[in-house]
């Protein structure tokens, strides 16, 4: 299997993670700092004691790495395959760019300054309709134009399509998976994280042509494509026309506020980051615990406990936390009781818990 | 989630335990159910590990194949846990005594337990594994009908008031109100632990949530992969390639993988039992419940079967794991989805007074004064109606022609004729009896719907079984496939892009 | 566009119906923005097809529905046969049309040229080997797939008219099975139609072209919620509101004076430090009642219509619109005996109904984080687009920057349309437009 380490450096610098991490509760501080500074939750909870749950399990790196090997191998001659299948391609397309560095299954590329190098290239030739350009391209590497997540901000888009219209190329952007794709069955959160990266794929990739100001860009197409397996195999199921228009909104948007959220709270350290113990100060952040917290955050356990200790409806669940408001449980216990309310929002609260149990007639 | 289930977490809470959700149990507990749970590899869908067994077994049996990517063994393993399942259901082909519908005894229900929602997962991904066959092949293999009997339960899970398929968990979660949120009592353990854990309520969750770590779902620990399986798969690769005997690291990943599956056996166990050790009463509504789950078992699953394995007959249709294509099938298969949702209420209500109040504050139920009674028609054909005055509330669902049964009387059925919005939040509501009409009810008053004495009542009207409904509204569906419009209603569909089944053959041969 | 232009277009359309439902055409579906005269051009085509010797099926989805439809055709066309049946064993209601027949049993139609009236329910029971020339259906969007197959042996043609931006109706079982299906039996009729390109190459696809209800400057704050265009019917500031007596309450007297310009006016409360109860807030309860106490102590003056004369504003001009019932509940406790003739329900009781004013509660006032359904979007299409003469949404004022800092999940199933962010965008340009056209009054 792949040395760990050498897929660490390439984590560290995929802001794509990152960002979908902090999409998951965007307002808590705790999420927003490690997100940006890149600083793990995992080790933040060991700080704190808290055991780690949130890894990933080496047969599932591998599984994705052989899956991506295997739809890429020979020319792309699976992957090809299927997008002429379902006339995602036509079916004379032809040319493969392989722009995945070597330690993650790519031949030739074995750095990201060299990527970084070719992807541009690529983008820059497309404007020139003559070109004999590929149509699928592997791990096009891009440098988001804003820099805000530290240290650099780079993602790397699994798979791209490009065709030719009549007098400009089309670029699709693909969100590849081993996810089996079983329908409307299909696990939400799971279709919900690629969708979403394909959004953030989509709207670097239109962010980086547009700063290049090229005559005659190549347009980046709102419809993308999704890549899963069919269940239980390796043969990739392959979704087309997958709406990214709002998810390339979200993703500018996330990035934007994700821009003005860092900003505020970083202006908040006096010291220089250099002299901060990170951790701690992540630690020590505001949180805001919900119970989407559990699908990644090893802190949960630790904000649970404050939750509990400040009596938060939030204890008993994302509906309970909406009725109770600012009302704490044993607050709620009391006025279900019949005590005298204390103001309009215990009043309200207590009406409708009581009126909650005499319903019936 | 309702308010009054707020309320019970709040009562939970009051109590520092799991508190009854209704006055009484909507599932039947089989004496001695079928039980299984998996094991996968991270990143596959088919088994790598399965524990099988009948509750009252002195152990259970534990299946592992020696690495999860490995097609043989998995198909094996699954072929062995498959034809126990088949003999349990007494499935036609795997049973001297098939259960067909001159046979069907709810006493003698076929019943699976799965630990949680990911289990049942498991079985979608089984009919996939196995399900595709091509012209030629052989139907009636044990991996085959695996794969219908597998997708026939994981379709079934979700058709509400089923009794065959049960997710343990949520069995839980629906007899009980958790003081804690619900997204953690996904977790078997976790749900167990509730029942179990000692002290005071503070201690209580932090015993609850250390129980909470052993998971239960399918997928492994990431730190049991990484320090203790990815090194044994490992050494598996390397001897196979040099040629050389599995058996002793095969052992060694099977007793990796025992404590893991027997962690999940004994959840299951545990709530059971916990099921069995409630003192409320099965709900007298259950019985109907496990009859129609027969009935359906006998008519969709059975009847494929003997088709199957009739050699004079052409092989029955299977349905896609992912969809019903036909639009025909979608469209029944949709009816009697949505009349299942009604009559579950509608076989248990009348013997559930928190299901009654749930019922009301959902909208499924609704109170109203009868304002005038009379008859319609004449001679054999008089037909008893009612004026009623209802008291709307969360009713939005009411429309024309919807059926109503008056409470104490699950036999009843009245059809709402026509609905007058008088007011703000009060309607002015006529119904037609269909049955009983000339037979007493029971009620505030016992009489027969024409009685006038009725007037004046206060009543509670609660979802009727429309079942029969909706069986003809799916024939109605098939039968209209050569009417004038069915160019548009039945059109050809665009079919399953075939998904040619294509494999690594390099990454099937290195495991 | 003109009025002149307009009636062109509905012109225009209608004849493009009828061309095609007498000639080869055998599917026509048309969307219809709020207040568009639908009911209005589907009994004008359907006329127009029985007076060429066609027998029609008109499929309505209540009986209330199909009795009015049964009314405005006595009313307009009451030279034209028509006959409804109902269902089995029932009577024509008291007032029901003399020029409509009544008939509770599908044997006794006659099949003769004319208008058969029923409900998509009663429709599907027909036993009947008589076929009519078109099914006409009306709410086409309220009808789901599944009920349109049991109606294939009715007719060979079909003519569905609806509007897409209405509350869907609910689905209360799990339908993940059929998400992916190619003819998805619980989605609209005219939906699945639409998302298959098999059969929108058999379709005529059209809109009608104007909202009529609204005020024109109502209009542009609807459209986010549709996918085609549509016009205003009313002329700029044809209608309009004054008060005539003084209001103790200035800032009432520029919502009012607001009001006259037709746009809508957003009316925002502080959002509490302590929190907010999730659906009943009787703050904003005791406000609504202030305001239309206002706007009948002020003696409002309305025109609804151009060249009608300037009416008083009475009880039964209002309409309030809550999500929840039991904030309509704290509404009418609010209101309290002076005020009963004004209606309080929720949006999905308010489709197909309109007032001169409506008062709404936005949907995501006191919702904090909202879920895929707080951000459907039928709900507020349908509170923005009842009124005829003015709008007040009151909200508590964090739904602007809940909405602003919302990041949207797309859950659906692979292939699907982007619901709940089409839904958000469409919530934002809501309430962004309403912010840039200065159309917010904050109360304190």
């Amino acid at each position: 299997m792949p040395g760990l380490d050498e897929l660490s450096e390439e984590a560290r610098r995929n802001t794509r993670g990152r960002f979908e991490q902090w999409v998951k509760n965007p307002q808590c501080e705790a999420n927003t700092l490690s997100a940006v500074l890149n600083v793990k939750l995992s080790d933040v909870a060991k700080s704190l004691n808290y055991e780690p749950e949130y890894g990933q399990s080496p047969f599932a790196i591998q599984r994705g790495l052989q899956f991506e090997g295997w739809l890429f191998k020979e020319d792309a001659e699976v992957i090809r395959g299927a997008m002429e299948k379902i006339e995602l391609l036509p079916a004379d397309s032809a040319g493969f760019l392989d722009l995945r560095l070597t330690s993650n299954g790519g031949k030739t590329v074995r750095s990201t300054d060299e990527a970084l190098e070719k992807s541009h290239a690529l983008i820059t030739n497309l404007v020139n309709v003559e070109f004999d350009a590929p149509t699928i391209v592997a791990g096009l590497l891009l440098k988001i134009p804003k820099g805000v997540m530290l240290p650099e901000a780079t993602l790397i888009i699994d798979i791209i399509t490009i065709q030719k219209l009549d007098t400009k190329f089309e670029i699709q952007v693909g969100e590849i998976k081993v996810f089996p794709d079983r329908g409307g069955h299909t696990d939400a959160g799971e279709i919900a994280t690629a969708r979403a990266q394909a959004g953030v794929y989509q709207h670097a990739l239109q962010l980086t042509v547009d700063a290049l100001n090229l005559g005659n860009a190549p347009m980046v197409s709102t419809s993308g494509f999704l890549v899963f397996t069919w269940p239980g195999s390796n043969s990739p199921v392959i979704r087309k026309g997958e709406d990214l228009t709002y998810l390339a909104k979200r993703a500018e948007k996330g990035f934007d506020q994700l821009d003005r959220v860092a900003a505020e709270v970083l202006s908040r350290q006096e010291k220089n980051l250099a002299d901060v113990d990170l951790k701690d100060w992540i630690a020590h952040s505001r949180t805001e615990y919900k119970e989407v917290c559990w699908s990644f955050c090893d802190l949960a356990p630790r904000c649970q406990d404050l939750a509990i200790a400040e009596d938060r409806g939030i204890v008993l669940g994302t509906e309970a936390s909406k009725i109770l408001g600012s009302v704490t449980i044993s607050r709620a216990l009391e006025l279900l009781d019949g005590a005298d309310s204390a103001s309009e929002v215990e009043k309200s609260l207590q009406e409708q818990l009581i009126g909650a149990i005499w319903g019936a007639d | 989630m309702s308010l009054r289930e707020i309320v019970l977490q709040l009562k939970a809470v009051e109590a520092s335990q799991p508190v009854p959700r209704y006055s009484s149990l909507h599932i039947r507990q089989a004496e001695n159910p079928f039980m299984v749970a998996f094991v996968r590899m991270a990143g596959e869908s088919r088994p790598w590990g399965i524990v099988y067994g009948r509750l009252r077994d002195k152990a259970p049996r534990i299946l592992t194949a020696g690495d999860g990517r490995n097609r043989e063994a998995v198909s094996q393993i699954c072929e062995e846990f498959g034809v126990a399942m088949l003999q349990y259901c007494r499935a036609e082909g795997h049973s001297f005594n098939p259960i067909t519908k001159d046979n069907i005894d709810p006493e003698e229900l076929p019943q699976i337990w799965v630990p949680g929602e990911r289990h049942i997962e498991m079985l979608h991904y089984l009919e996939y594994a196995f399900w595709r066959v091509r012209k030629g092949d052989d139907r009636t293999k044990p991996l085959t009908v695996l794969a219908r009997l597998a997708g026939w339960l994981f379709r079934e899970s979700g058709r509400s008031g089923q009794q065959q398929i049960i997710d343990a968990s949520r069995a839980l979660r629906d007899a009980y109100v958790f003081p804690s949120d619900s997204l953690s009592l996904g977790n078997l353990t976790t749900a167990v632990a509730w029942f179990n854990a000692a002290g005071e309520l503070p201690e209580k969750r932090i015993n609850v949530r250390e129980a909470g770590k052993q998971r239960v779902s399918p997928t492994l620990d990431p730190t049991l992969d990484s320090k203790i399986l990815a090194p044994l798969v490992e050494e598996r690769a390397k001897l196979l390639k040099e040629g050389k005997s599995l058996d002793l690291v095969e052992k060694k990943i099977h007793d990796a993988l025992e404590p893991e599956l027997m962690a999940r056996w004994n959840a299951m166990v545990d709530a059971y039992r916990i099921l069995a050790n409630d003192t409320r009463m099965e709900n007298s509504g259950v019985k109907k419940l496990v009859e129609k789950t027969m009935s359906k078992f006998v008519s969709e699953f059975q009847y494929v079967e003997r088709g199957h394995l009739d050699p004079d007959s052409a092989p029955p249709f299977t349905p896609h794991p992912e969809t019903d294509f036909h639009g025909s099938a979608a469209a029944a298969g949709y009816f009697r989805m949505q009349a299942a949702d009604v009559a579950w209420i509608a076989s248990l209500i009348h013997d559930d007074e928190e299901l009654q109040y749930e019922a009301l504050s959902t909208g499924h139920a609704f109170f109203a004064e009868i304002t005038k009674v009379w008859n319609s028609g004449d001679g054999r054909s008089t037909v008893p109606n009612w004026q009623l005055l209802v008291d709307v509330g969360d009713v939005q669902r009411m429309r024309d022609g919807e059926s109503y049964a008056l409470l104490q009387n699950d036999k009843s059925s009245t059809r709402v004729k026509s609905i007058e919005v008088l007011g703000n939040d009060v309607w002015n509501v006529h119904v037609e009896w269909f049955s009983p009409k000339t037979k007493d009810l029971y009620g505030p008053i016992n009489a027969r719907p024409t009685d006038p004495a009725w007037v004046g009542q206060r009543v509670l009207f609660v979802p009727t079984d429309t079942s029969a409904l909706a069986d003809k509204q799916a024939q109605a569906v098939w039968s209209a496939k050569d009417g004038i419009g069915a160019w548009l209603t039945h059109g050809r569909a665009p079919a399953a892009v075939d998904t040619n089944i294509i494999d690594d053959i390099t990454q099937l041969e290195s495991n | 566009m003109t009025n002149q232009l307009i009636d062109e277009k509905y012109t225009a359309l209608r004849k493009e119906l009828i061309k095609e439902l007498e000639g080869s055409g055998k599917l026509a579906v048309v969307q219809a923005p709020p207040g568009s005269g639908k009911t209005y051009m589907l009994l004008a085509v359907v006329s127009e097809l029985v007076k060429k010797g066609n027998v029609v099926a008109l499929a309505a989805q209540t009986n209330r529905q199909a009795d009015d439809i049964a009314h405005r055709w006595a009313r307009d066309y009451a030279d034209l046969p028509a006959t409804r049946l109902g269902s089995r064993g029932s009577v024509a209601p008291s007032a029901f049309p003399k020029e409509i027949d009544w008939v509770n049993d599908a044997k006794l139609l006659s099949h003769e040229p004319g208008l058969y009236i029923s409900t998509t329910s009663k429709w599907t029971w027909v036993q009947d080997p008589n076929t009519y020339d078109v099914l006409a259906i009306d709410e086409a969007w309220q009808m789901a797939w599944g009920d349109l197959m049991q109606c294939a042996k009715l007719s060979k043609k079909f003519f569905m008219i609806g509007d897409p931006g209405q509350i869907p109706p609910v689905v209360t079982i799990d339908v993940r099975r059929w998400e992916t299906a190619p003819r998805p039996p619980h989605k609209p009729a005219p939906e699945v139609v639409m998302d298959d390109p098999d059969l929108r190459a058999d379709a005529f696809i059209g809109s009608l072209p104007a909202c009529r209800r609204l005020p024109n400057e109502s209009v542009k704050y609807v459209k986010p919620f549709y996918d085609f265009d549509f016009h205003a019917y009313a002329e700029p500031l044809e209608r309009s509101l004054k008060l005539i007596n003084k209001v103790a309450n200035s800032t009432y007297v520029e919502i009012f004076n607001m009001l006259n310009s037709g746009q809508p006016v957003l009316v925002t409360l502080p959002t509490p430090e302590e929190g907010l109860p999730p659906e009943v807030d009787v703050d904003l309860a005791k406000k609504i009642e202030e305001l239309v106490r206002a706007l009948l102590d002020g003696d409002s003056q309305i025109v609804v219509s151009p060249g009608e004369k300037p009416r008083s504003v009475t009880q039964r001009d209002i309409g309030i619109c809550a999500t929840h019932r039991s904030m309509n509940g704290e509404l009418r406790k609010a209101l309290g005996a002076d005020f009963t003739e004004v209606s309080i329900d929720t949006p999905e009781r308010w489709q197909g109904l309109e007032r001169p004013i409506m008062i709404a509660v936005h949907p995501l006032s006191n919702v904090t984080d909202p879920s895929d359904f707080d951000l459907e979007t039928g709900r507020l299409c349908v509170m923005a687009s009842r009124h005829q003469v003015g709008l007040i949404i009151i909200t508590r004022d964090h739904v602007g920057p809940t909405l602003m800092d919302y990041i949207p999940q797309a859950a659906q199933a692979p292939g699907k349309p982007d619901v709940v962010g089409r839904g958000h965008d469409a919530h934002a340009k809501f309430w962004s437009e309403l912010a840039q056209d200065s159309r917010i009054v904050a109360l304190s």
